[in-house]
């Protein structure tokens, strides 16, 4: 595929990703219980600029980034995707600093990449945006394998049934249980997880095997989500993936 | 001001360490035994591409770790406690318990060890 062919089609992955988080947000607003939590009354101590804040202002925030989000499915703009950056920035803000955690950071990283290559008039600039990306996934993999094999008792098998065991859905817990009995089902399913994680940084050195990668991460990915619920996560990792196929590719050009 | 856009400066540490986990458990004036809090989810179909109820619950969760956080840090915890109060407001009112005067106290657990590790004064 072509430099401006990745580019587009990163930049309508993100754009349909950010429909459906403004969507998630929209249905979480129309429930009475949202704002007797997140109400600006017991946020606005925290917030400055409070005008921007107000639960109007947050309600006005989401239809913008949903309709920005709409146009820039069709319409590959930087102006547009500059907009979503200050939309996220925004919402994340008025949850104090982030609604879903890792998935509102991976969201910037993209959100960043894809201006950039957007904006980009040089195929150079372009390219930056691109590999941006693929080195915060790449690196996002790996980091997190690493910050697993130092520990303990991530390599002794044990930390994974422990934190399955604080998932919100009831039947992980029970899995969570069954594996904990089995010391080796413990340690292949911890150093099955660390592997996969490590072995993100050697993907540079080994393209043959980048589509293999990928699709074990879509199935690290639907696991996590299973797992935990973290469907944000699933999809706006697997946004950076063309990305990643095709700047780990050009390592060789 | 940082802590409110940190999610632009990303770090990729998932769940490498093993700290506390937390629940939540409150007492009415008229039962006076603590009850836990559940944030139990079910499946829902499409949930993979909109789940709207399960990462509610993940930002309510975040909520407590915030407010424990704070109180461990030192800091000044105003909004995280309205933020938690009002939590537990709702929660209670979904089983269906109202205006009634609650109490709420944050339990620390680790392993099988369950500690107190922060009770509310008592609320209307």
């Amino acid at each position: 595929m072509t430099l401006g062919s990745i580019v587009s089609l990163t930049a309508q992955c993100l754009a349909s990703v950010m429909i459906l988080q403004s969507l998630e947000l929209i249905v979480l607003c129309l429930k009475k219980d949202f704002f007797s939590i997140w109400s600006f009354e017991n946020l606005k101590e925290d917030l400055k600029f409070k005008f921007l804040f107000s639960n109007t202002s947050f309600r006005v925030t989401i239809l913008l980034q949903l309709m920005t989000a709409i146009f820039a499915l069709f319409y590959s703009d930087s102006f547009l995707f500059g907009f979503l950056f200050i939309t996220h920035l925004l919402i994340c803000m008025r949850f104090r600093g982030t609604f879903n955690g890792g998935s509102d950071m991976m969201t910037f990283v993209l959100l960043t990449g894809v201006f950039i290559s957007l904006a980009g008039t040089t195929e150079k600039i372009q390219k930056l945006g691109l590999i941006y990306i693929t080195i915060h996934t790449v690196y996002s993999y790996f980091k997190a394998g690493l910050a697993k094999v130092i520990r303990s008792e991530w390599r002794r098998g044990e930390a994974l049934p422990i934190f399955l065991n604080r998932s919100v859905f009831p039947e992980i817990r029970k899995f969570s249980q069954w594996i904990n009995k089995s010391h080796l089902l413990k340690m292949i399913f911890a150093w099955g997880v660390i592997l996969f994680e490590l072995i993100a940084l050697t993907l540079p050195f080994f393209t043959d095997y980048t589509q293999v990668y990928f699709i074990t991460a879509v199935i690290f990915h639907a696991i996590v989500f299973v797992s935990f619920g973290f469907n944000r996560f699933f999809w706006i990792w697997l946004c950076a993936w063309p990305c990643i196929l095709y700047c780990l590719n050009l390592w060789y050009f | 001001m940082i802590n409110l856009i940190r999610a632009v400066f990303p770090h990729w540490n998932f769940f490498d360490r093993i700290s506390h986990s937390f629940e939540l458990e409150f007492k009415t004036a008229i039962s006076h035994q603590w009850q836990r809090i559940s944030f139990d989810q079910k499946r829902e179909i499409f949930s993979l591409f909109i789940n709207p109820n399960c990462n509610m619950v993940l930002a309510q969760m975040n909520i407590i770790e915030h407010f424990v956080s704070d109180l461990q840090d030192s800091k000044d915890n105003k909004t995280s406690y309205k933020l938690l109060t009002s939590l537990v407001r709702v929660k209670v009112n979904e089983l269906g318990i109202k205006d009634q005067k609650i109490q709420f106290k944050i339990v620390s657990v680790m392993e099988n060890k369950m500690d107190d590790l922060f009770v509310s004064e008592i609320h209307l």
